[in-house]
């Protein structure tokens, strides 16, 4: 078991008067006093609070709908020039205010995977892995080997969208067309695999929903991959897009997570800890950038898709089809736990309190958790260099609200 | 510049026949569930009474999935009414008022070289000013109503308010739809809708009389 390190503060969040906080790879809530927390710089970042800041100075506004983002968020940046001397991100525009408390778990499982709808499959089966730990069902090797293989077809269809966003924001319509394409293509495998482009409705607790032939997966993963790889090399080599994100938005932060927080040089990687799912039956290359630049942050993730097509030819050799079983019953177990995955944005983490219902939920994205590294990162860069820095972090503004 | 050219040729051409041909690869759960036998289902979404699915409220959830089976056949958007704009390209802008991210990611890829729609005279505009169509994506927050109808008052006329997916034409298990704040002329029922979906909703509607 990976050992607790209270130097980061991976989560916090208030019941009725006090505060509890979850530290680094910690599996227990600490009573905390919010001065206390306080002294952690990302604590209003994890607790929500982040947009109360004030950017100083001449303000441009930009959002909260804007062509430029995919998603609805509003930026005051102060300005000096065309330089971003400080911004403050206000992401509760489009907060859906999703509640878990007070819902079964059947119910519960519905919003939590519709939390971010393109990390879905990590969503719900943190969800599920949670739950099943309080309630002490044992899902079968097979129901974890298939939630880890759509985590990892989950992977490769988000880092491709990221690395295709960063080509676009670069003006490389070729190669943005080209990754675009190859994503469309795991979209379509996943969709003939699973029934659902985004794996919505899948997972349940104890089993797999409906059943799924694994045949010819590895292979369809493996063409993609390799394409990939092909386009990646041959787009290093364009110093127009090399200079467009090298040396942008470089940030060393040891709170950020996932792909931001390797290619600053932190080793943090959920499935290389005794998690949820059977991660060390299986080996992968680990991967460190140092420069903590768009550039490193894009290396992490080509890199990473390689080595999920990997994860994925070593789990289809084990699995066949997975046929749905029955509904697990849901014992009447009362408790709590801590679960983490990690999503393609990086570590994600969940609290869950089980009475009748559930009696109380609490859920850092990893993109609240890196939110502060882009905020830190882009201060300084010029407006140009804003969708360069925004797009390599891979943040998505709908899981930033927090549940409750 | 020259390589990049060559691989393009390599590849040959990605995009879809569609609307002349068939939407492939449509993915099965966003797809009308029928029933195949009796036994008690508790949808979630409200969307099946008396044996018949409504696909506007229908989650993809598969809660049904014992008794009832997708048919696999693409589903088609309620226009209630469209733009006839068929002599000049169609402008849209997407506005996020609540969503999970899957609605816009499938917006999006009606740019990816599979789907291609600038080919059938579609563009995306970054402003509601320059907008046919405003495409909504997910619950109407809180947050995002008063955003809402400013973009649809900076439309100029003649316009449409596209309702993508479950959460925006009616709310879904997580909050209030459109309807209420703007007049939906079309509503793209899925959860979320295909790029296909979409697609045949954009052109349903430019086309409409």
């Amino acid at each position: 078991m990976t050992e607790e390190n209270t130097d980061v503060l991976s989560g916090a969040f208030k019941d009725i008067e006090a505060w509890n906080a979850i530290f680094r790879n910690g599996t227990t809530l600490r009573r905390m006093q919010e001065n206390r927390l306080s002294l952690y710089e990302n604590f209003d970042y994890i607790a929500g609070r982040a947009e109360r800041g004030e950017s100083g100075g001449k303000e441009f506004i930009y959002g909260p709908s804007s062509g430029g983002m995919l998603e609805s968020i509003r930026f005051r940046m102060s300005t000096e020039g065309e330089r971003i001397s400080s911004l403050v991100p206000e992401f509760s525009f489009k907060n859906r205010s999703l509640k878990l408390g007070g819902k079964d778990t059947e119910t519960a499982l519905l919003l939590a995977e519709r939390i971010n709808g393109p990390y879905s499959a990590s969503y719900s089966a943190l969800f599920c892995g949670v739950a099943e730990s309080i309630l002490g069902i044992q899902p079968s090797h097979e129901v974890r080997l298939t939630r880890m293989l759509a985590c990892e077809l989950e992977r490769i269809a988000c880092h491709l969208f990221v690395v295709g966003r960063l080509c676009e924001a670069a003006s490389q319509s070729v190669a943005t067309a080209h990754i675009f394409g190859l994503r469309e293509k795991i979209l379509r495998m996943i969709s003939r695999r699973f029934g659902h482009r985004f794996f919505f409705g899948l997972n349940d607790i104890g089993r797999i929903r409906t059943p799924v032939d694994f045949h010819g997966i590895s292979e369809s993963v493996d063409a993609v991959v390799n394409e990939f790889g092909d386009l990646w090399q041959h787009l290093s080599s364009s110093t127009l897009f090399i200079d467009r994100i090298q040396r942008t938005c470089p940030v060393h932060l040891e709170s950020s997570v996932g792909p931001a927080a390797r290619a600053s040089g932190y080793s943090t990687d959920e499935r290389l800890t005794e998690g949820l799912l059977p991660y060390s039956d299986f080996s992968f290359n680990f991967r460190k950038e140092y420069e903590g630049d768009s550039l490193s942050r894009a290396l992490i993730r080509s890199h990473e898709i390689e080595e999920s097509g990997s994860i994925i030819a070593q789990v289809t050799d084990q699995l066949h089809k997975a046929d749905a079983s029955r509904p697990a019953s849901i014992s009447d177990r009362r408790g709590e736990g801590i679960g983490r995955i990690e999503s393609p944005g990086g570590e994600t983490l969940l609290y869950l309190r089980l009475g009748d219902s559930i009696e109380r939920a609490y859920i850092r994205s990893s993109s609240l958790a890196n939110l502060q590294a882009f905020v830190r990162g882009i201060s300084g860069a010029v407006f140009t260099d804003f969708a360069f820095a925004w797009e390599s972090f891979g943040l998505w503004v709908c899981e930033m609200g927090g549940v409750i | 510049m020259k390589s990049w050219v060559i691989r393009g040729l390599r590849k040959g051409v990605l995009t879809t026949r569609f609307p002349k041909g068939d939407a492939e690869d449509v993915p099965l759960w966003t797809t009308k569930p029928v029933k195949m036998s009796d036994g008690e289902v508790r949808c979630p979404a409200g969307a099946i009474s008396d044996g018949a699915v409504d696909m506007n409220r229908c989650i993809s959830c598969r809660r049904c999935s014992e008794h009832y089976m997708p048919d696999g056949r693409p589903v088609h958007s309620t226009v209630n009414s469209g733009i006839s704009i068929a002599s000049r390209s169609f402008h849209i802008y997407m506005i996020d008022t609540g969503s999970c991210g899957a609605c816009n990611s499938e917006v999006h890829s009606l740019h990816n070289p599979v789907y291609d729609f600038n080919r059938l005279g579609m563009f995306v505009t970054n402003t509601p000013r320059h907008a046919d169509a405003l495409i909504v994506v997910g619950v109407v927050s809180e947050g995002m109503e008063m955003a809402l109808k400013a973009a649809y008052e900076a439309m100029p006329s003649p316009k449409i308010v596209i309702a993508t997916g479950t959460c925006s034409i009616s709310g879904g298990i997580i909050g209030k739809g459109v309807d209420g704040v703007l007049p939906a002329d079309v509503l793209v029922p899925g959860c979320p809708p295909s790029p296909y979906a979409i697609l045949d909703a954009l052109i349903r509607a430019r086309d409409a009389k």
